[in-house]
């Protein structure tokens, strides 16, 4: 074992440049696999806490439902499906007339923080000359704040103006930018569809970061837009915050088989943009596979150079009583020691481009706007990096080694080696 | 005379080329033994088999009574570590190691501690007139001394036999003087040695001669 421990020491010694090389291969993988893992995890994170929170973890709304033969197609193909026609129609809701019996019913639930009714609709926002349309969403300020995170997005904090001033709303951040508002105060004219318009005092801001939410939403109180659109007392979604958002999906089934609503769990809301961070995510570990493929290359291009070159010492130490197995030992403890050395440097690697990262300080648009990156700082990422690199390494110095051990002395003693 | 290593009606074919033919010898403890015999004649591959690195087409190898089994490769890996010491014409030093470390290699794979191994590895190397040259790599000697690093090295673990294939093959003719010596002086203290060479003059030095002529044995 010592014996085999001064060789590869020799041997790795013998090549500094490729094994440096080599080295700097996984280093790099590794490296590169940490960095993208915690920025883009770090991303995707941060978009689905902040849209999901604000959102809402499940939504109970009135929905012109996809026909039961579209979804069953979807799923089975267009020619195993037979449509029944004329069968009776179903009774069929389309707004949410019972809502005050189902807040007071859910708020009681043991998985269920909170209920908030919404009153949603399109409308016209004016200031000025400039006009921008808006989806208007009209909450009770005092459930909405247990049922979603709204408070940590209103910039000055002043949610309760709603309560106090009817005419009053609050706007996103971007929507005000479009509109020329910078600061609080001013007055709006918003139009709804049936033609109503009336005059709104801006109080407040909305920054949430995820840039077509901030772009497009006012808040305001829910009696004055269903004072507005004509439909008094009337909710068409109510919102819930559960306790654990992994179980969004089962609560909703429950939800909706318990009220006869249709309901939707901020998985399937946000389906667009998860599948889309799924590719991401794919794109991403291709390309630090292929990293870690060619770096693999570079391992298994060195052990079999090296073997190549060594045949004269392996036949001796073979001819030494050195078994198959202690040459397999030397070659691949040799790919596995730059394997190791490569993913100790590349966690380093990694974590500078972490802390380079994380202290550069721009803004950043896209779907999301921050001042700087998100990065989710995952340990698991670099114990990933250093497992791929590692196995990776292992399998690329093993079919050199092992041919190694199979090389017979008495062939290299007759060619005189 | 006790019997070291028997072969009984050993023949190597390789392709369609018979390399020995029936080869029936004896080599007794503490005896020299020199193969000679012209280029082809298939002395190298006569010390392979005997020196367990090449397995007969047919016959048998019997080593201080053990019927050789040549499919049990850990055996014959362990025989060779700890009972055999070779020394060729290129001597196959690894260049990377210094001659004491060479010379260390056949002990640790045996089991002996590095400070065991360098201890035996110093004193091979004052006995074969290497004093003072222990750390250095094997380029930094001439060829001559580079073959008795490789002596030193076949000794080191104690060997009840050494098989030399042609050793003085790359020497002059005063380094080859010195490795003759070398051998023969081992041979007194009792160690038996069986050298392949050309050279008669050196064969006459040794007891036991072998002849070889295509594959067979054809004096004594
Ligand atoms: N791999 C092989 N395949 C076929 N024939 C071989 C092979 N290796 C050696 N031979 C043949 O075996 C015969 C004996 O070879 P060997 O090396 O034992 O001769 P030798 O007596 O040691 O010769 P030299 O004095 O040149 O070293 C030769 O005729 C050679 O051509
Ligand atoms: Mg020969």
């Amino acid at each position: 074992m010592k014996a085999i421990f001064f060789l590869i020491l020799r041997l790795l010694l013998k090549r500094k440049r490729q094994t440096l090389v080599a080295v700097l291969g996984v280093s790099i993988g590794v490296g590169a696999f940490v960095a993208m893992a915690s920025l883009m995890n770090g991303f995707q994170k941060y978009f689905i806490e902040q849209a999901i929170d604000l959102n809402s973890h499940i939504t109970l709304k009135v929905k012109d439902e996809e026909k039961p033969e579209e979804r069953l197609k979807r799923f089975y193909g267009e020619d195993n499906i037979f449509v029944i026609r004329g069968a009776k129609p179903k009774e069929k809701k389309d707004k949410v007339s019972d809502h005050a019996t189902l807040i007071t019913r859910y708020e009681k639930d043991k998985d269920i923080v909170g209920v908030s009714p919404h009153l949603n609709a399109q409308g016209i926002i004016r200031y000025g000359v400039l006009e921008k349309t808006a989806s208007l969403i009209g909450i009770d300020p005092m459930l909405e704040r247990k049922s979603s995170v709204i408070d940590r997005f209103i910039v000055n904090n002043r949610l309760n103006n709603l309560i106090s001033d009817r005419y009053s709303i609050i706007i996103g951040r971007l929507l005000a930018q479009d509109l020329g508002i910078v600061e609080t105060g001013k007055k709006v004219i918003i139009t709804t569809p049936n033609g109503n318009t009336q005059l709104f005092k801006v109080v407040d801001f909305f920054d949430s970061g995820i840039t077509y939410i901030d772009q497009t939403r006012v808040y305001m109180n829910i009696k004055t837009l269903q004072t507005m659109t004509g439909k008094p007392n009337e909710v068409n979604e109510i919102v819930f915050k559960i306790k654990d958002v992994h179980s969004a999906e089962d609560i909703s089934r429950r939800i909706s088989k318990e009220t006869g609503y249709y309901t939707e769990s901020w998985q399937f809301s946000y389906r667009n943009f998860l599948q889309i961070f799924k590719i991401q995510n794919y794109v991403t570990y291709i390309i630090v596979f292929a990293i870690l493929v060619v770096s693999a290359f570079g391992i298994f291009n060195i052990i079999m150079m090296t073997v190549m070159e060594k045949r004269r010492d392996i036949a001796i130490l073979k001819a030494l009583g050195y078994e198959d197995k202690d040459i397999v030992r030397v070659f691949a403890y040799n790919g596995l020691i730059i394997g190791i050395i490569g993913s100790i440097l590349g966690s380093a690697l990694g974590f500078l481009i972490q802390e380079y990262l994380a202290s550069v300080d721009i803004e950043v648009q896209g779907i999301i706007r921050t001042k700087g990156f998100l990065l989710d700082r995952n340990p698991l990422y670099f114990f990933y990096g250093i497992l791929f690199a590692i196995v990776f390494s292992f399998f690329a110095s093993f079919y050199p080694s092992y041919k190694a051990s199979k090389l017979n002395p008495i062939d290299i003693f007759r060619s005189g080696g | 005379m006790i019997p070291l290593l028997e072969l009984t009606g050993v023949s190597k074919i390789l392709g369609s080329e018979h390399i020995l033919k029936d080869i029936t010898l004896t080599i007794n403890e503490g005896t020299f033994t020199s193969i000679i015999g012209p280029s082809g004649s298939g002395k190298s591959s006569l010390l392979y088999i005997m020196g367990l690195l090449d397995r007969p087409s047919s016959g048998e190898v019997r080593l201080c009574n053990e019927k050789i089994d040549f499919n049990n490769s850990n055996r014959l890996a362990e025989i060779r570590n700890r009972h055999y010491g070779f020394i060729f014409q290129f001597h196959y030093l690894i260049p990377e190691l210094t001659l004491e470390e060479n010379i260390m290699l056949p002990m640790i794979k045996a089991g002996k501690t590095l400070h065991e191994a360098s201890e035996i590895s110093h004193k091979l190397i004052d006995k074969f007139g290497l004093t003072g040259k222990a750390n250095r790599k094997p380029y930094q000697v001439s060829g001559g001394e580079q073959q008795r690093v490789a002596i030193a090295r076949a000794m080191a673990n104690n060997p009840i036999v050494i098989f030399a294939d042609e050793p003085t093959g790359n020497l002059d003719s005063k380094n080859t003087e010195i490795v003759m010596e070398t051998f023969l002086h081992l041979n007194q203290e009792g160690k038996t040695i069986v050298m392949v060479t050309h050279e008669l003059d050196l064969a006459k030095k040794t007891a036991n001669i072998l002849q070889m002529i295509d594959g067979r044995i054809s004096s004594r």
